[in-house]
């Protein structure tokens, strides 16, 4: 119990057991000196990733850059291209309905909430475009940054759009090359338990039995460890988002000058909402939705159509298309005795807000800061990861219903999800809250939030929502209308500087391309 | 942006430069380019500073004039006031331009162009270009050899901060001018002098052979010239400065 944790085990190699592999190697010495660590991955010689194009958060830049991959690599290899938020198009009925929730907040958001003065302003204005200046990039397609600026650095907050195939292949290789992390390639075929319940040693069909002390079950949705060997209950939320299932392709640009979106863009459907993420190379294009709702066909149909507002009708209609299918929700525990399950092994949820990478990133950070010096010190680092991602998860409930939740669209779908049992009480409550005062920083319990208050204001006054109190007189109220003034008159003018200093996101990744980024 | 002509006796027999100095011939810039050979020559009088290239993100070297764009703090009417010029100064308003065949992408060579629209550029008045007979003026020529070795210094500097980013020794600086209205100067890049120290015997040895060490040197004595501009800019600001 008290012997030293020395070789961690990663059952899977796509985007998540490689991130993971790169952020425990690059933090500890490798290998069989005293202190050191081993980090081995296996996977399946066999089974393919899930290979779509994905979202990222800004977290991501940190993340990379402590893994010790370049930015100028990532962004070649792994066709990339700048995402600087979402923006949600039809999710009210109103004709060209939108909002942005972009990852910069509000102007002087630590300090000033801009919630009462917005609301006090005449004709109806854009809440996100009101407060926040990084908005004006997503017009045009223009970058969060020059070229001249060091990598991972940005004039406007920004996460990543890539294809996490190559996302995967190029974790491997810098894992393998730079940080001594062993690859084996083979089929796990049986669990060796421990006479305490642990992870004892993996069996392969072509290897010795692999041992470990810690092992972490990235395995995607087989959950070869947590699910298949330990059998961690699962808590379904299918009955709070309704999306079960994708079908997803990819869309060519009618020309390779074409912009490249800004943002992921999530449109909202009959059934659902279609995301289209824009990379280098193509953009991919997927529709999620509720087979409860909206059979394979009409889902299938609705995408097309989707597709044919950029491409011509047949062009669109020759596209192949797979279909994905998953069971929302998550292992009530993820980290039991010495196995903890990371990525879809862990949970999934439909990628409203591109959450699911940042769950890897955390989930591999708390691992890599947190790893006990040994087996007897490991409860107690599991308890409280598991706490601390149970909450998270609820948040990330919390949050997605609430773009859902606000929405007057007609069909049944959406009626459905305004219907009290599908909402969270912790949403309810909040929603009741939010009548008479705006999301502020005390909503926040942890100091980690996953989304923070700006977060809630965006999607909350995106979706029109609006107290239906009238304003409490509160003293010194037109300062703070005059304040608000100020600050959204400093916010045009940041914007218009954007505006005019920020090459697009074509022109930049390919100067990237040619020329890189510098470190400083 | 700008009218440019390749150089040539037939079309340009004529014309003449005017080589003095003013902001009305366009010396109203904050800064030049440079390049390490150049560094010992400027270094007594300009701070040498690097900065990224708009257009490649790549460092270049420059020497710095002023605060803000078109300040020339050296500049004072028709006098630049200094013993030496940077010979991206000297040489306006001419520059190399490729000349690349119609079917394939490497230069050919170089020409001699022209911004025609340039005030410098006269029919006569100034410095002629050509001979009765055709052929290029000494002053041209002297042109001409700016030109080359700018060509030649552009490609050293290519070399010279490959050099520099593999030995980690830049680092960002930051100026502030301790003005009524504060000025801060930013985006601009120096030899990282604690770095330099650091380094080890080998790194050390490697630029040396390369030919580094002196330019590196030379560039960390010209900071010491940022004192004097910081001078010169405050003593525009408040007249009464300069009566001490």
């Amino acid at each position: 119990m008290t012997r030293p944790i020395k070789r961690i085990v990663i059952v899977g190699g796509g985007s998540a057991g490689w991130l993971a592999a790169g952020v425990i190697a690059a933090t500890y010495v490798s290998g069989e000196r005293e202190g050191g660590l081993q980090v081995t991955l296996i996977e399946s010689p066999d089974i393919s990733t899930i290979g779509v194009g994905e979202g990222t958060w800004p977290s991501m830049r940190k993340t990379l850059s402590r893994i010790g991959i370049s930015e100028t690599d990532f962004l070649s290899r792994c066709d990339a291209s700048f995402k600087q938020g979402t923006e949600f198009f039809d999710w009210q009925p109103e004709r060209g309905a939108s909002y942005t929730h972009p990852f910069s907040p509000p102007h002087g958001f630590d300090q000033f909430n801009p919630a009462s003065a917005f609301l006090a302003l005449r004709g109806q204005p854009r809440f996100d475009q009101t407060v926040c200046a990084q908005t004006t990039l997503f017009e045009e397609g223009q970058a969060p940054k020059q070229l001249t600026a060091p990598e991972y650095v940005g004039a406007s907050n920004y996460g990543y759009h890539l294809d996490a195939g190559k996302f995967a292949e190029l974790l491997q290789e810098h894992c393998v090359t730079h940080l001594q992390v062993e690859h084996i390639i083979a089929n796990v075929s049986a669990v060796t338990p421990a006479s305490n319940g642990d992870i004892a040693s993996l069996e392969t069909d072509r290897t010795e039995p692999i041992e470990g002390d810690l092992f972490i079950d990235c395995s995607g949705t087989r959950g070869l460890l947590i699910k298949e060997h330990y059998k961690v209950d699962f808590k379904p939320l299918g009955h709070f988002l309704f999306n079960n299932r994708a079908v997803a392709t990819q869309v060519p640009y009618l020309d390779e000058q074409d912009p490249i979106a800004s943002c992921t863009l999530a449109t909202a459907q009959e059934a659902g909402w279609i995301w289209d993420i824009g990379l280098t190379s193509r953009r991919g294009v997927g529709y999620v939705f509720s087979s409860h709702h909206q059979s394979n066909d009409q889902a299938i149909d609705n995408l097309y159509q989707y597709i044919e507002k950029s491409l011509p009708a047949e062009a669109a209609r020759r596209l192949t298309t797979r279909v994905i299918d998953f069971v929302p929700g998550h292992r009530r525990t993820f980290w039991h005795k010495n196995c903890v399950a990371l990525g879809m092994a862990a949970g999934f949820i439909e990628p409203l807000e591109a959450s699911a990478l940042v769950l890897v990133e955390l989930g591999a950070a708390m691992i890599a800061d947190e790893l006990p010096p040994n087996r007897l010190a490991m409860d107690r680092v599991s308890r409280r990861y598991n706490d601390r991602f149970s909450y998270r998860w609820t948040r990330i409930v919390d949050f997605l219903k609430l773009h859902y939740v606000l929405s007057r669209r007609p069909e049944p779908y959406w009626r459905d999800h305004s219907c009290e049992k599908s909402i969270p009480e912790a949403l309810v409550e909040q929603l009741e809250t939010w009548k008479y005062r705006s999301p502020w920083h005390e909503d926040q319990f942890h100091a980690d939030e996953m989304f923070p208050s700006a977060s809630y204001q965006y999607v909350l006054y995106g979706m029109g929502f609006r107290p239906n109190q009238r304003r409490r007189l509160a003293r010194g109220r037109d300062q703070q209308d005059k304040l608000g003034e100020e600050i959204f008159h400093k916010t045009k003018q940041e914007a218009k500087r954007l505006r005019q200093a920020m090459p697009s996101n074509r022109d930049l990744l390919s100067k990237i391309k040619a020329h890189g980024l510098k470190r400083i | 942006m700008g009218n440019f002509e390749v150089l040539n006796p037939k079309q340009h027999r004529d014309l003449s430069v005017i080589r003095q100095r003013g902001a009305n011939y366009g010396d109203n810039v904050m800064l030049s380019l440079t390049y390490p050979f150049e560094f010992r020559a400027l270094q007594a009088e300009y701070p040498i500073l690097f900065k990224k290239s708009e257009d490649t993100g790549q460092f270049q070297a420059i020497a710095l004039f002023g605060f803000s764009s078109d300040e020339n703090l050296f500049l004072k009417g028709d006098t630049w006031q200094a013993r030496s010029l940077p010979l991206a100064i000297k040489r306006e308003p001419f520059l190399l331009a490729e000349r690349r065949s119609a079917n394939s992408d490497t230069p050919q060579d170089f020409v001699i162009s022209m911004n025609m629209d340039h005030p410098r550029i006269t029919l006569p008045g100034g410095d002629p270009l050509f001979t009765e007979d055709g052929d290029p003026t000494a002053n041209l020529q002297e042109v001409m050899g700016y030109l080359k070795a700018m060509q030649e210094g552009y490609e050293q500097s290519q070399q010279f901060f490959a050099a520099l980013e593999r030995e980690q020794l830049l680092t960002t600086i930051n100026v502030d001018i301790p003005l009524p209205d504060p000025i801060e100067l930013t985006g601009f890049y120096s030899i990282d002098e604690e770095q330099l120290q650091a380094l080890s015997a080998e790194a050390m040895q490697r630029l040396q052979q390369a030919g580094w060490i002196t330019p590196i040197y030379m560039q960390l004595a010209s900071l010491s010239q940022m004192t004097g501009l910081i001078q010169k800019k405050i003593a525009l600001s408040d007249p009464s400065n300069s009566q001490h």
